[in-house]
C-alpha cells in the first residue's frame, strides 16, 4: 500500500498538478492514504506512522528536499520510497523520471534500487550534494581514515555516487574542490552548464572535517551544521522506485 | 584523456597512505606511500615524500622515495627522483634529475628499456 506525503501547495499551479497527481490513483492502482506536510505534521513524524502502520511504500510528492527529509527517515528499512516531482530535479533525473506522469508509471511497476545514504553528525540524509562553505580561504582538515588531508579552499562540495553519475564507484563519499572562476557551482551538475574543472578529488568512506574558520555544512540549499563535522557513507541503505530502464537493484 | 580517480591538488597537504585502484594525480604535497594499480602522475611544482608502487609512474615535480613500477617510469625535464627505482622501463628525459639507483624488475625480460640520463649524479 502507498503513503503520499505531499508538500503544501503554495501556488495554484501546483495545487492543479498535485489534483491531476490524485486523480491518477485508483486508474493506476496506486491507491494509498494522502497526507500534506506542515508544522503540524513534520516529515519524520508522519513517516513513523507509515511505517508502523504498515505501509509497503512511502511517496514523496514535492521536490528533492522532501526526498532527503523522508529517505533520511527510511534509513535500514524494508519500505520502499517513492518520488512523484513537481518539477524536473537532480533527483528525476537519478530516479530515470522525466516528468510526474513518469513517475507515477514506475510506481505502478515498482522496480526497486538501492541506494547510498549519508550520515551527517550522526543523522541521516540522501547525499546528493552538500557543501561546506567559508566566507573566505581557509584550512579545512580533513581526517579520512588511511590519510590525513589538508585543503586550502573555501569550499569543499561533498558528492555520493548516486548524486552524480561521472563519480562511478560506489560505495564511497567524493570530496571535492573545483577550480575557482569557472562558473557556477551549481552549474556543473545534471546539464545545468558548462562543466567544472576538478581541482581536488579525494575518496573515502568516511571523513572528519575541522576548519580554521567556522564552515557552514549546506544541505539543498539549507544550513544543517557547521564545522566541526563527520561525515560517512552507509551503502545501499534505502529502497526507491525507480523507472523501468534504470539500474537493477 | 585519462580520468583521475584521485585528484591532489596544489592546495591540498597529504599525510598518509593513499591507495587506489585507479589513477591517481598529484599537484600538491604528499607525505606517504603513494600505491595505485595505475598511473601516478607527480605533476609540476608537487611533491612526494614516500614510496611509489603503481603501473606507470610520470615525474614533472619531485619524488622522494622509492619507486615500483611494473610497466613504466619516466621522468620528465625539471622532474626530479631522489630515490632507487625498479621497473621494466626507465625513461629520464633531458632536463630531469635521477639521483639514485635503477633496477630492472627481476621477474621482466630487459626489453625496450630506453635510459637516457642527462643529469644523473
Amino acid at each position: 500500500m502507498y503513503y503520499y506525503i505531499a508538500e503544501t501547495p503554495t501556488t495554484k499551479h501546483h495545487q492543479d498538478i498535485i489534483n491531476n497527481i490524485r486523480s491518477r490513483f485508483v486508474p493506476e492502482g496506486i491507491a494509498g492514504e494522502f497526507v500534506f506536510r506542515n508544522a503540524s505534521a513534520p516529515v519524520d513524524e508522519l513517516v513513523a506512522t507509515a511505517l508502523n502502520q504498515g505501509f509497503s511504500t512511502i511517496v514523496a510528492i514535492g521536490g528533492d528536499g522532501l526526498v532527503d527529509e523522508i529517505a533520511g527517515s527510511m534509513y535500514d528499512q524494508h519500505a520502499a520510497l517513492g518520488y512523484i516531482p513537481l518539477t524536473k530535479s537532480p533527483l528525476t533525473k537519478l530516479f530515470g523520471y522525466d516528468n510526474w506522469q513518469s513517475a507515477i508509471s514506475a510506481l505502478r511497476h515498482r522496480k526497486l534500487a538501492l541506494f547510498d545514504l549519508g550520515s551527517v553528525n550522526g543523522e541521516h540524509y540522501f547525499l546528493n550534494r552538500i557543501d561546506i562553505t567559508s566566507k573566505k580561504d581557509c584550512q579545512f582538515a580533513m581526517h579520512m581514515g588511511r590519510f590525513n588531508a589538508t585543503i586550502t579552499t573555501d569550499k569543499i562540495s561533498v558528492q555520493m555516487p548516486s548524486g552524480d553519475a561521472s563519480f562511478d564507484i560506489q560505495g564511497v563519499i567524493n570530496f571535492v574542490v573545483y577550480r575557482k572562476n569557472m562558473g557556477s557551482w551549481a552549474s556543473s551538475l545534471f546539464g545545468g552548464g558548462s562543466t567544472q574543472e576538478i581541482d581536488s578529488l579525494l575518496r573515502a568512506e568516511q571523513a572528519a572535517i575541522q576548519s580554521s574558520d567556522v564552515a557552514e555544512v549546506i544541505l539543498n540549499g539549507k544550513s544543517i551544521c557547521t564545522t566541526p563535522v563527520s561525515i560517512e557513507i552507509i551503502p545501499q541503505s534505502v529502497r526507491i522506485v525507480v523507472a523501468r530502464q534504470m539500474r537493477n537493484t | 584523456m585519462e580520468v583521475f580517480d584521485t585528484i591532489i591538488g596544489q592546495n591540498v597537504k597529504l599525510l598518509g597512505n593513499l591507495t587506489n585502484q585507479g589513477p591517481i594525480q598529484i599537484n600538491g604535497i604528499v607525505d606517504g606511500q603513494v600505491e595505485s594499480g595505475a598511473v601516478v602522475i607527480v605533476g609540476a611544482g608537487a611533491l612526494v615524500k614516500g614510496p611509489v608502487k603503481a603501473k606507470v609512474v610520470e615525474i614533472t615535480g619531485e619524488v622522494q622515495g622509492v619507486i615500483h613500477a611494473s610497466d613504466r617510469v619516466e621522468i620528465f625535464p625539471k622532474g626530479k627522483l631522489v630515490g632507487d627505482v625498479t621497473t621494466k622501463n626507465l625513461v629520464v628525459r633531458l632536463g630531469a634529475m635521477f639521483i639514485g639507483k635503477s633496477q630492472q624488475a627481476p621477474d621482466i625480460e630487459p626489453k625496450d628499456k630506453e635510459i637516457v640520463e642527462d643529469n644523473e649524479k
